[in-house]
């Protein structure tokens, strides 16, 4: 989620861009450069789906598509959310440049961490391949909703409260983008299986 | 190109303009803070878009230099808060740092200068012109402790020059053009303005004043409630490619 600038203290900021730095430095370690194509669609994708709108009651919520570019990127979902933040926050001023690296964190690493906790199932065919998809992107964005209160946390409103916001309020982002993801990724599958297997970032 | 990649770029540019036309009200994800100085107060204004306020958002206003925080107070269901410019700011004559947290890592902070606010003297009629007739209930009962606090306390002498033969105490001498909107348009007005004691008077040009300059508010609200142009988007998408190019030359040159 993006947080803006100036809501969270220096120590947190710190953390957040050095593991950013750290994610991003493994990513492009990893990066097969073959797929760079690959990378920069997702990327732009990222880029332009913060600005689809999901109207949730009196507010609304924007998708995320983490969960899509951690099945697809894997690590390399590192530093193209880098660069969709990075422009967004230039351009648009959604999130901010000192907040870049835990913004980043927030989105990147649940995106990591489902590539990796659903991989076997993306790998597999038919109907596990599309659940494990759908999973990848509902989890991804639960997990950015809980890292972004627990960002929170550390400045004025206690995890719980924001937690139960943030969770509460992308309920629908959630299935949404798992369905997305279940979408690209069983296409993908006929079309262009090598991409599913992690190729573009060993 | 090849047909695969010609078959992505298709689906991307698709899924682009699909994505960028389903956007009717692209709600912002900053907050939005404005504030002015309206006579003896500031009023703050906090909102995501035209249609959704912030409610019960935390504002706290810090002395700009120091950093020693002056008052904090709750924005109500309109998302305004308004409050009575403390008296020690005058006296230091501080610029006042005003800072808003809307919950879920929104905020936004914005600057009002001393100068802003020292050159409009605190009014001591008992109902401030408001700016907007909606903000005029929470106002209202602001409004009596503006009077009671500022009656006794004249203004500081130093900090009212144009006004310094009017005694500003005496009651109704309202600014005579006391504008809400944009703080820089007050000293040039009010050190043009004669002094008028009829309240009636005072309270039709209140009227008037709200009614003309409403739409000019709204449309200075709007200007900064700016979301993504086609411009910037595009502009965006193409530093992606872009970035990546020039990542792929370079690594093509190595191996």
């Amino acid at each position: 989620m993006h947080i803006s600038e100036g809501v969270l203290s220096a120590p947190v900021l710190g953390v957040g861009a050095v593991l950013a730095a750290v994610g991003t430095a493994v990513g492009l370690k990893r990066l097969d450069y073959d797929r760079l194509m690959t990378v920069a669609i997702l990327s732009a994708a990222f880029f332009v789906a913060s600005l689809i709108h999901v109207p949730i009651g009196p507010s609304s919520a924007h998708l995320i598509m983490n969960g899509l570019l951690g099945a697809i990127l894997g690590w390399a979902a590192f530093p193209a959310i880098l660069t969709g933040l990075l422009l967004q926050a230039v351009l648009f001023q959604y999130g901010g440049l000192a907040v870049l690296g835990v913004n980043t964190c927030d989105m990147a690493y649940p995106a990591v961490i489902c590539f990796y906790l659903f991989r076997p199932f993306l790998h597999a065919s038919g109907k596990r391949r599309a659940i494990g998809a759908f999973c990848c992107g509902f989890f991804s964005v639960l997990f950015s909703a809980l890292l972004t209160a627990a960002a929170l946390e550390f400045s004025d409103e206690g995890f719980f409260a924001a937690a139960r916001i943030l969770v509460a309020a992308h309920l629908p982002i959630m299935i949404a983008e798992g369905l997305i993801t279940a979408m690209v990724v069983s296409y993908l599958a006929k079309t262009r299986p090598e991409l599913l297997w992690g190729e573009v970032a060993r | 190109m090849n047909y695969a990649a010609w078959c992505w770029l298709r689906t991307f540019l698709l899924t682009l303009v699909v994505a960028v036309g389903i956007v009717p009200e692209a709600t912002a994800h900053r907050v939005n803070l404005f504030a002015y100085v309206d006579g003896g107060k500031i009023v703050t204004e906090s909102w995501f878009s035209k249609s959704s306020r912030v409610r019960q958002g935390s504002i706290e206003v810090f002395d700009a230099a120091s950093g020693e925080k002056l008052l904090s107070g709750t924005t109500d269901d309109q998302g305004n808060f308004a409050f009575d410019i403390p008296q020690a700011a005058r006296d230091k004559k501080a610029d006042l740092r005003i800072v808003l947290r809307a919950g879920e890592g929104h905020g936004n902070e914005t600057v009002i200068k001393a100068q802003e606010y020292l050159s409009v003297p605190a009014t001591a009629a008992p109902a401030a012109p408001e700016p907007v007739s909606s903000e005029a209930p929470v106002q209202a009962p602001a409004a009596t402790p503006v009077v009671a606090t500022q009656a006794p306390a004249a203004p500081p002498p130093a900090t009212a020059p144009p006004r310094a033969s009017a005694p500003p105490v005496a009651p109704p001498v309202a600014p005579p053009v006391a504008p809400p909107v944009a703080p820089p348009v007050a000293p040039q007005a009010a050190a043009s303005a004669p002094v008028s004691p009829d309240p009636a008077l005072v309270a039709a040009m209140d009227k008037l004043l709200d009614a003309k300059l409403a739409p000019v508010k709204s449309m200075l609200a709007e200007a900064m409630d700016l979301a993504p142009s086609m411009t910037e988007i595009i502009g965006g998408v193409g530093w992606i490619f872009g970035l990546v190019g020039v990542a792929a030359y370079f690594k093509s040159r190595k191996g």
